[in-house]
């Protein structure tokens, strides 16, 4: 099973994403994409691996091609999240490829992974124009994004932490609501 | 509480007061003023995520959806919109009805109005 979680920022598809993974059997890898560039950043990660800690996730960061990554039999596969992955590809060592593997690494984890739960981000309703590099990285993640949804068994949007369901059943009945402190 | 969320222009004020009967006179963007309806939480929500208290109390709340943009270069742009996002996520759960309009159409995404 192939399922795609969108939203835009703070609209809790992390958490969604992350409670539809821990409903289901089995060993839990997560495909960590983001960078730890500046503060910001590892402190997003921080915040991540905090929560996942006490559900027994596995942890692989892989900051370009998830073509060779190996996934344990039978295992659920969380990418967090597409956005990263495409610019990590498109402003890496060989953008050139950067289509071929955005493609070929969504269809790897799909073929290998027993569920394979996607991040996708809304990062397309600000009506703004940017310089070409931006757009073409907009041009790009769109495609793998409906590359993504095409294969995909459900497509659920998150909004204010509600899952709406866009292509198929919701895959998981809660809500992406943090927990309260 | 109703929470209404919706895009720029994308008719919630309009909507909330054909659909739920409140005139534009009960409507205010201070969280003080003694009306049912509150909007403009998008420019205001550093201050209501420390606080959310006067928020819960109002009939509707309206805000506009900013999240579903390019990752801003400026940091404090990047905060204000993970600020909005979170207190809309607060309210959501709160709410008895969140409601998002597109195109002046109201979609209840929770509950009931």
């Amino acid at each position: 099973m192939v399922h795609l979680i969108m939203g835009g920022a703070a609209s809790g598809k992390s958490v969604y994403a992350e409670r539809l993974a821990n409903s289901l059997p089995g060993s839990k890898l997560y495909l960590a994409t983001l960078r730890p560039f500046d503060e910001e950043c590892r402190q997003k990660i921080q915040k991540h691996q905090t929560r996942r800690a006490k559900d027994g996730w596995q942890t692989q960061e892989v900051f370009g091609s998830m073509q060779k990554v190996w996934v344990p039999q039978g295992a659920t596969v969380l990418l967090e999240d597409l956005s990263n992955l495409t610019a990590n590809l498109l402003f890496g060592p060989n953008p050139e490829t950067a289509r071929d593997a955005l493609l070929k690494s969504i269809r790897h984890l799909a073929e290998e992974a027993k569920t394979l739960v996607l991040v996708g981000n809304d990062l397309f309703c600000d009506g703004k124009v940017y310089p070409p590099e931006t757009m073409e990285y907009l041009q790009l993640l769109a495609q793998g994004q409906s590359f993504a949804a095409n294969l995909a068994d459900t497509v659920t949007e998150v909004v204010c932490g509600i899952p709406l369901a866009v292509k198929g059943p919701l895959p998981f009945a809660g809500t992406g609501w943090e927990e309260q402190a | 509480m109703i929470l209404v969320i919706g895009g720029y222009a994308a008719g919630k004020r309009e909507w909330v007061s054909r659909q739920l009967g409140y005139p534009q006179a009960q409507m205010s963007d201070c969280a003080e003023d003694k009306v049912p309806v509150f909007y403009g939480l998008e420019s205001q929500a550093e201050r209501f995520l420390k606080d959310p208290k006067p928020l819960l109390q109002k009939k509707v709340v309206i805000c506009c959806e900013v999240g579903c943009g390019v990752v801003p270069l400026a940091a404090d742009e990047r905060a204000r919109r993970e600020s909005v996002g979170k207190l809309c996520q607060l309210l959501a759960r709160q709410a008895d009805c969140v409601v998002r309009v597109i195109c002046g159409v109201g979609q209840p995404i929770k509950g009931a109005f």
